[in-house]
């Protein structure tokens, strides 16, 4: 492999981190965000140049060193939150994903925030679903159908970020019944696709912080859904 | 056990993120200093783990009027984002360190009455 397209790929890592960052922090006004996001691709451009990145297993200690960006996110999200001035515009519409984009398993790396799609498809395989979510900090829930953008009706004020929640299993659910549960413990949630010759097309294989571990209010879930047996990789 | 010690760990990630702000402030007592530098002495002092959190807490001292930003050509890459104590944040840093001393020493008092019965 060339050192020039070796370089892109580790680039594109950082790239990757960036994104999944600006998008933990879509809830800060748009001038903050990119401060921040501009400060934080500055930091990773200074410890690569203190120390060389040699590879991927480089970069990633170094991205780990950086933080989660839900870790970031929490802390800009929380000084915000103190002095009530959360993004102004109410963000991008409450769309909910049709169901057939999950069971297909066409939906990889595709995140959901929490109050923006997450539980509208808590009525998996009907057209109409209900969407509870939290919206500038407050929980709203809606009733949604597929495909469509959804007003948020304010229920009651959302608990503040630094309350930790217990991560449930999902394990063995289908993707709608693991967005549920996660949505109702307090959580998003993100998902990736794998292959697996022990679970059925559709179901959560892993779930990534596990079962029982103690997180952040609104912290991320990775679940992994099965694609079936046959392998990408090889 | 393990539950109950879980569930102390955030009332000392806010203890050490109220101190946090105050060592950033401290840092810059001397003179100016960019980003980098201060999340790097941060972290080999082992007050952060994820660098980047730092970076929030830059942005809420200088919303807060405690630090002012400039920028600086650098010799080697871009040009870098500087830091620097206002003298609100000077006035702040020595009350907390006061406040600082007085707790600490309140706080070993009874740590130590603790251990000796």
């Amino acid at each position: 492999m060339s050192e020039a397209l070796f370089g892109s790929e580790l680039d594109a890592m950082v790239t990757r981190y960036l994104e999944e960052l600006n998008d933990a922090l879509r809830r800060l006004p748009s001038s903050k965000r990119d401060h921040l996001i501009s400060e934080i691709r500055e930091h990773i451009v200074e410890m690569r140049a203190e120390r060389p990145v040699r590879d991927r297993s480089d970069m990633e200690a170094l991205l780990n060193r950086v933080g989660l960006p839900e870790d970031i996110a929490a802390v800009a999200l929380e000084d915000v939150e103190d002095t009530g001035e959360l993004a102004d515009e109410a963000g991008p519409p409450i769309v909910a994903p049709a169901e057939s984009r999950f069971l297909g398993g066409r939906v990889s790396k595709r995140t959901f925030m929490i109050g923006t799609a997450a539980a509208a498809i808590v009525l998996f395989g009907l057209f109409v679903g209900v969407a509870v979510g939290s919206h500038r900090g407050q929980a709203v829930f809606g009733i949604v159908r597929s495909g469509s953008s959804v007003r948020p009706v304010l229920i009651q004020p959302a608990p503040p970020a630094a309350i930790r929640e217990a991560v449930p299993n999902v394990i063995g659910e289908n993707p709608a019944e693991a967005a549920a549960t996660l949505s109702a413990a307090g959580l998003t949630f993100s998902v990736d696709n794998a292959s697996s010759t022990t679970t059925p097309i559709g179901v959560v294989v892993s779930q990534n912080p596990p079962a029982g571990s103690f997180v952040p209010s609104r912290r991320q879930v990775t679940i992994v859904v099965s694609t079936g047996p046959q392998s990408t990789t090889s | 056990m393990q539950y109950m010690v879980q569930s102390r760990a955030p009332q000392l990630a806010q203890m050490r993120k109220g101190a946090l702000e105050y060592c950033v402030l401290a840092l810059l007592r001397d003179g100016e200093r960019y980003g980098f530098e201060l999340v790097r002495e941060l972290s080999n002092a082992e007050l952060v783990t994820s660098e980047g959190t730092i970076y929030p807490l830059l942005s809420r001292l200088r919303a807060d009027g405690a630090v002012e930003t400039s920028w600086r050509e650098s010799t080697q890459g871009p040009p870098r984002r500087y830091y620097k104590l206002t003298a609100e944040g000077k006035a702040s840093l020595d009350f907390f360190a006061v406040e600082w001393q007085r707790f600490c020493q309140a706080v070993n008092g009874i740590l130590a009455v603790g251990a000796g019965q």
